[in-house]
């Protein structure tokens, strides 16, 4: 019973606190960049913002796109749950080692990457840097973990969670937009 | 009476007169098929049932035929090993046969499909004789009516020169291959009976019999050649991607998912049955082989732009997984640990159960857009899951089990290929702990250009604007089509989110093999979870990430989209061009694009840009892109092979002059060398 509440509990507190996290990671950013950074709890507005305008989708987007959102909420969530952040006592931390939380953020970036393709325009670049992306942390994390020692748990936890802050779809999209990362067009 | 090798055997002869009496129905083509595709499903049906049977019973059971050479009849045997080989070849066999009754229907009209039907059952009966046989003799006569029958079904269109090159090819590999494997069970005989009698012939006689070291290498090998010349590994896939693709869709699959499995059955059989003991070496050299199949099948897969031809390369890339984790169990064979020999070889088993479902599904899915849009280049396809939903939904099950994403079934086979692999600092040799990693690493890159390969597919294949112009006529598959690629999806489901009923059921094989059970730790936990080796290691429980994914999907969906008014359609954003093409989309090639230059040194590449004159300044000058990657190991070895068998064809041609004379002085000559031995 206590595992469940503490299970609830930190998947709240991650979900509340994400945000502040990109809001965090832009910050530090701009500090870098010397510009003046839009503030902590921009994501907060930005997310009040989105969910009160309507949805737009594009003429020929399929239910791929539809999905893909919830699917890679899904999934973050699962990982949210099953990484040892407020207790590493958690009853759902069997149903994931490191190497399923990488194929966790994978199926996420392969439905991202086809939600890129599912528009049909020029623009479906995102879909290979995603990929590609996946491609390289993916031997990364395996590397790592098979050269560590095993009885080490705890540390390959650590090392998921990096991968799980690099790799949050949600950061990673926004950064490419901030830096106006708009591949160049086909030709 | 009703056990499992009756009900496997009645199968096998239900199989023989479905395709020997198809003849009788010709005049009435619909019917036929109607008939023989139901039959074969049944007879799939009951050998499915007779391998799971035997595999959760650890029965076994046999059978001498009265046929067969003088002192060698026919030995039927049914193990745990064959029957788990025969639930494979049953259950895709299965739903193949029902798929087939929608598709084989496409060519009425356009070719008589006798051919076709007679082989197919032909086929299906000689894969399951191959699991059955237990001598070399039965062994090898049923790897030939595959083999042929194969050979006829690849040839079924035969007016395009490029199926009668394909099979061509195809026939002399798996030539090449059998013999091998003749040579092989020679040696194996020779050595456990003598060379008197034949009884040496019988897998019994060999499993009793001990082997000297070099001997059973050179059996090993030998075998080892041939089976992987069917199993299409790297150097000897060539005839894979040509074959593969210019068969009926229902064929590829069997071929792809199915046939290719017999060589794995067969490499199974002799190193961990027949010959039993073997130095680690052995297992090094099916790693290796297994690695450089996995990691070029799947670069290769990438530069492909026809839909079949990829997929026939994504087998050459599973089949190196497959014999990645038989090679790591024969390596933990031979340092005497058997827990994780278990571990390695279940790995391989469930993916070779795995891929034969997936493949199986793909190609059913490419059957079903080749039989709405007659295309096979997917730069001509696009937007087809408007057209064809329940295929699209059934396709992007076969792409995420084959891009080994949970909670499907790849993935499930794929991490246990990685504990096995993780569990390598425990051996006791410097060279293998040291390299170990490195294959995992390799591992883990084919699963992610796996994916990145399954994106491209899916995505310019079903997704986006059309590219070709013959979208007018197309529509979604039969029922029949459906049926059997839904059950091959839920198929595909199941095996990934249960995994420990599976490893429950294998107990019986882990432990006839190496000697050791996996059930007792990897479903340690209860059977939600997969600890393969114990919980605080390894775990993973398919069926809470996809119940999770849904109850995540299902809880967001109803809170924030009660309103599905609020949902607005938009034109898409073109930068401010007046009109984007579907020309304009990303197709296949220029997805690979990137993966073609970084291991642009693996492929033999001719691009070629040409820039021509505009009819007028004012226009912008008309740009012509040629591409063309083919596969170097065609040039590496066969082209060289070639060349010398034909430089030793002309040399020996000199002694065939067709002077009447000649040939008197070869007689003569002949008849005195051989007065000469006898005098000595």
């Amino acid at each position: 019973m206590e595992g469940i509440v503490v299970e609830i509990l930190q998947v709240t507190v991650l979900i509340a606190l994400a945000p502040l996290f990109a809001g965090w990671v832009k910050m530090v950013k701009c500090r870098l960049q010397g510009r003046t950074s839009p503030g902590l709890l921009q994501p907060y507005r930005d997310l009040k913002k989105l969910f009160s305008k309507d949805i737009v989708l594009a003429e020929n987007a399929s239910w791929i796109f539809r999905f893909t959102p919830y699917l890679v909420f899904g999934t973050v969530i699962i990982a949210g749950a099953v990484v040892p952040i407020l207790s590493t006592d958690l009853p759902l931390s069997l149903t994931a080692d490191v190497i399923v939380l990488v194929g966790l953020f994978a199926i996420a970036r392969f439905f991202t990457a086809l939600a890129g393709m599912d528009i049909g325009t020029a623009f479906g670049g995102d879909a290979y840097g995603d990929i590609h992306s996946i491609a390289l942390v993916q031997i990364d994390v395996t590397y790592a973990h098979s050269r560590g020692d095993f009885k080490r748990r705890l540390y390959s936890k650590t090392v998921s969670r990096v991968c799980f802050l690099g790799l949050c779809p949600h950061c990673h999209r926004r950064e490419r937009q901030d830096t106006g990362g708009q591949p160049g067009y086909a030709s | 009476m009703m056990t499992p090798i009756n009900i496997a055997a009645t199968s096998v002869v239900l199989l023989l007169i479905t395709g020997l009496s198809a003849g009788l129905l010709r005049r009435n083509q619909g019917l036929l098929i109607r008939v023989s595709f139901i039959l074969s499903a049944l007879a799939s049906f009951m050998a499915t049932a007779s391998g799971i049977w035997t595999v959760k019973n650890g029965i076994t059971e046999k059978i001498i035929l009265p046929i067969g050479l003088p002192d060698l009849p026919f030995h039927l045997r049914l193990d745990a090993l064959s029957g788990f080989f025969m639930t494979v070849i049953g259950l895709l066999s299965f739903f193949v046969s029902i798929y087939s009754i929608g598709y084989v229907k496409g060519f009425i009209g356009r070719r008589p499909v006798t051919r076709l039907v007679v082989f197919y059952c032909l086929f299906i009966a000689g894969m399951f004789m191959v699991t059955l046989a237990d001598d070399a003799l039965f062994f090898l006569v049923s790897w030939e009516i595959m083999a042929a029958a194969s050979y006829f079904l690849v040839m079924f269109e035969d007016e395009k020169v490029e199926n009668r090159r394909a099979a061509f090819l195809y026939m002399v590999v798996a030539h090449v291959g059998a013999i091998a494997i003749l040579l092989s069970f020679g040696v194996m005989a020779g050595l456990s009976a003598g060379f008197e009698s034949f009884s040496g012939f019988t897998f019994d006689a060999m499993r009793q019999a001990q082997f000297p070291v070099e001997w059973a290498t050179v059996a090993f090998l030998l075998a080892f050649f041939g089976f992987a010349a069917k199993a299409g590994v790297i150097p000897l896939h060539v005839w894979l991607p040509e074959a593969h693709p210019v068969a009926p869709s229902n064929i590829s699959a069997l071929m792809s998912g199915v046939m290719l499995k017999t060589a794995i059955y067969g490499i199974v059989r002799v190193t961990f049955d027949l010959l039993r003991v073997f130095p680690w070496w052995w297992g090094a050299i099916v790693l290796t082989l297994g690695l450089v199949s996995a990691i070029m099948g799947v670069l290769y897969a990438l530069m492909q732009h026809d839909l079949k031809k990829l997929l026939a390369y994504h087998s050459v890339e599973n089949i190196g997984i497959i014999l990645i984790g038989i090679g790591l169990a024969m390596i933990f064979t031979s340092f005497k640990m058997p827990m994780m020999a278990a571990l390695a070889l279940i790995a391989g088993l469930y993916h070779t159960l795995n891929h034969a479902m997936f493949k199986g599904l793909l190609f059913m899915g490419a059957g079903a857009v080749l039989h709405a849009t007659h295309e096979r280049n997917m730069e001509k396809m696009g937007g087809l899951i408007r057209r064809m939903p329940w295929t699209a939904v059934f396709f992007l099950v076969g792409c995420i089990s084959i891009s080994a994403l949970p909670p499907f079934n790849g993935f499930v086979s794929e991490w246990l290929t990685f504990q096995a692999f993780l569990l390598s600092p425990s051996m006791p040799n410097q060279i293998m702990k040291l390299l170990m990693p490195m294959g995992a690493a390799l591992l883990a890159l084919t699963g992610a250009l796996a994916a990145a390969c399954f994106v491209k597919v899916f995505g310019v294949v079903f997704l986006g604007h059309s590219r070709g112009h013959h979208n007018q006529n197309i529509h979604e598959v039969d029922w029949s089509m459906r049926a059997g690629m839904m059950m091959a999806s839920l198929t595909c489901l199941a095996l990934g989110v249960l995994p420990t009923f599976f490893i429950e059921w294998t107990d019986v094989l882990s432990e006839s093999l190496v000697g050791a059970k996996l059930s007792a730790s990897a479903a340690a936990g209860g059977w939600l979870w997969l600890t393969p080796i114990a919980p605080e290691r390894a775990s993973y429980s398919g069926i809470i990430v996809f119940l999770g994914i849904l109850a995540a999907y299902g809880i967001v969906y109803v809170v924030l989209h009660v309103n599905p008014g609020k949902i607005h359609r938009g034109a898409i954003w073109d930068c401010g061009f007046e009109k984007l093409t579907p020309r304009m989309q990303y197709n296949a090639t220029s997805f690979a694009m990137p993966i073609r230059r970084i291991f642009g040194f693996l492929f033999l590449i001719k691009e070629d840009v040409q820039i021509k004159k505009a009819p007028h300044p004012a226009f912008p000058k008309r740009l012509h892109y040629f591409l063309r990657v083919r596969d170097r190991f065609w040039f590496w070895i066969y082209m060289p092979f070639t060349a010398a068998v034909f430089w030793i064809a002309r040399k020996a041609g000199r002694f065939q002059q067709g002077r009447i004379q000649t040939y008197l002085i070869y007689s003569f000559l002949t008849l005195i060398v051989l007065l000469l031995v006898k005098s000595l």
